[in-house]
């Protein structure tokens, strides 16, 4: 793999974190069941907001090393008929704009609560299209190996298990670094440690789900025609160390999820837990990296 | 049906000696890497024992490729910028003013045409001498053809002539981006599947 495609790399995961963080936002202020109290959520809601902002203008920069000739960038939206390239930045625009405007929204209008919700559902919907487009690029009719369900089913899975794992990170050190907790009474208290209890299980899944497909993949491009085969034997020939890496990683952090909840049954609390959350998050990041340098090196055309 | 300008390449009668690619880089100073024109050397086959004897059952031809301006450019539609475009004559040429130099056509193009100019950020490709075309000359890499391989003309001209076989291997099945390409096929591309042959100049192009 050409060393050009590491702004690909950080650029496609940076993108589908914002969209994934803003979704469990989302979930997070408006499903009754993990639903934050409010006080809890302005304290979370705002730093994650401007953290998506940031994120994202981080994510534009680092687009722009994988261009040749960044001076004519804004000639990448000539080609909204044909080009998902084209489709895809558009898509992105719309979101940073619409959650632009959400954020103001959230904070000048913050009772209007029907307007905040279309806001967060239409920005939301923005970011999926977002993903969809970015899938269309790779699925390409000359490279097989990446024109199959295996391309959006990564970026979406990526997308949750970043924005869970983003979640579960930075509320639990927000809510530790301020001292939130002796604020809250006990009642609130166990509603916050159950709202992260499910936030760990759905990362918990997410990492079997992404373990099981990293399988079935290898094995659906090893089984398959000329092309698909060539994209495996670039995996396993040339990366075969990366996959390793990302299974034992996996599997690490599989294990250590079942401990924390298993830690949670126990004492009804996680946040004592606070100074693994740093390493738990790091190796969630670290899969996704191994993950997506994988996507790019399993490159292979029809043709010449 | 529009015009569309061709390529016509005798494989059966390609020598392997380079020297369509040597003037297409000498005409269009392409720069250190750039292979507007390639050709590919395809080797493959084995020795196989019979009795006391070895006999050798080995192939080997040359495709001499260019870009084929096809007739549905993947490189054209993929393209965010529009710097891809087609000229009424069919030619697919790239506007290095409106190029970003992101290198998506690099990804799709199936016969590995576009190709990225590092000194100067922007994709660049064969674009079939269009100003000795202009003129009413050929390109240079036919003019260059010591053993007549190579013919440009108009598609339809070319396949009344010469047929319509566009793909042998490894050259991708025609209907992809149907190539403009009338290609006349070695005696070794015919009935041979891929684990047969190979590219054997694959650092070389």
């Amino acid at each position: 793999m050409d060393f050009s495609e590491w702004p690909l790399i950080l650029f496609t995961l940076m993108i589908q974190m914002s969209v994934g963080t803003f979704l469990f936002l989302g979930i997070l202020h408006d499903v009754a069941f993990v639903r934050l109290e409010e006080r809890v959520f302005s304290e979370v809601g705002n730093h994650l907001l401007k953290l998506i902002a940031f994120i994202l203008f981080i994510a534009f920069i680092v687009a722009s090393f994988h261009l040749g000739n960044p001076v004519n960038a804004v000639n990448s939206l000539n080609n909204l008929e044909s080009s998902w390239l084209s489709r895809e930045i558009l898509s992105i625009i719309l979101f940073t704009i619409s959650g632009g405007i959400f954020l103001f929204i959230y904070k000048k209008y913050s009772r209007n609560k029907k307007l905040v919700f279309t806001f967060a559902l239409f920005t939301t919907l923005l970011g999926f299209i977002a993903i969809a487009s970015m899938s269309m690029i790779y699925m390409l009719k000359t490279v097989p190996v990446w024109n199959n369900v295996f391309t959006p089913i990564s970026f979406y899975l990526s997308a949750l298990l970043l924005g869970s794992g983003v979640m579960f990170y930075s509320l639990i050190r927000i809510m530790r670094r301020r001292f939130f907790l002796t604020a809250l009474d006990e009642s609130s208290g166990e509603k916050l440690n159950y709202t992260l209890n499910f936030l760990l299980v759905v990362i918990t899944f997410l990492l079997f789900l992404n373990l099981t497909i990293t399988f079935i993949q290898i094995i659906f491009l090893g089984s398959g025609n000329d092309p698909l085969k060539a994209g495996y034997n670039l995996l396993i020939e040339e990366n075969l160390f990366f996959i390793i890496v990302k299974v034992i990683l996996l599997i690490i952090v599989l294990t250590l999820s079942f401990l924390i909840i298993k830690h949670y049954r126990l004492n009804k609390s996680l946040f004592e837990l606070y100074k693994y959350s740093t390493l738990y998050f790091i190796l969630i990041l670290i899969i996704e990296l191994i993950g997506r340098y994988l996507f790019y090196a399993s490159y292979h055309r029809i043709g010449v | 049906m529009k015009k569309q300008c061709a390529f016509y390449i005798d494989t059966s009668r390609c020598s392997g000696c380079k020297a369509c690619q040597a003037a297409c880089s000498d005409k269009h100073d392409t720069g250190n890497g750039i292979l507007w024109r390639r050709v590919y050397e395809i080797s493959g086959g084995n020795w196989i024992q019979e009795g006391n004897a070895w006999i050798h059952k080995v192939y080997a031809y040359n495709i001499s490729m260019a870009c084929n301006h096809c007739e549905d450019p993947i490189c054209v539609k993929t393209c965010p910028t529009k710097a891809m475009y087609k000229r009424k004559d069919g030619i697919v040429l790239i506007d290095d003013k409106k190029c970003i130099g992101c290198r998506y056509c690099e990804w799709a193009c199936p016969y590995g045409s576009p190709q990225y100019n590092s000194d100067k950020g922007v994709m660049t490709k064969c674009t079939l001498c269009y100003d000795y075309i202009d003129e009413g000359k050929n390109p240079s890499c036919v003019d260059a053809c010591p053993m007549r391989v190579l013919e440009f003309g108009e598609l339809k001209q070319l396949r009344k002539k010469h047929g319509d076989i566009a793909e042998i291997y490894p050259l991708p099945d025609k209907n992809v981006t149907k190539p403009a390409v009338v290609i006349t096929p070695h005696k070794d591309s015919i009935n041979k599947s891929g684990n047969l042959l190979a590219v054997a100049n694959k650092e070389e192009v």
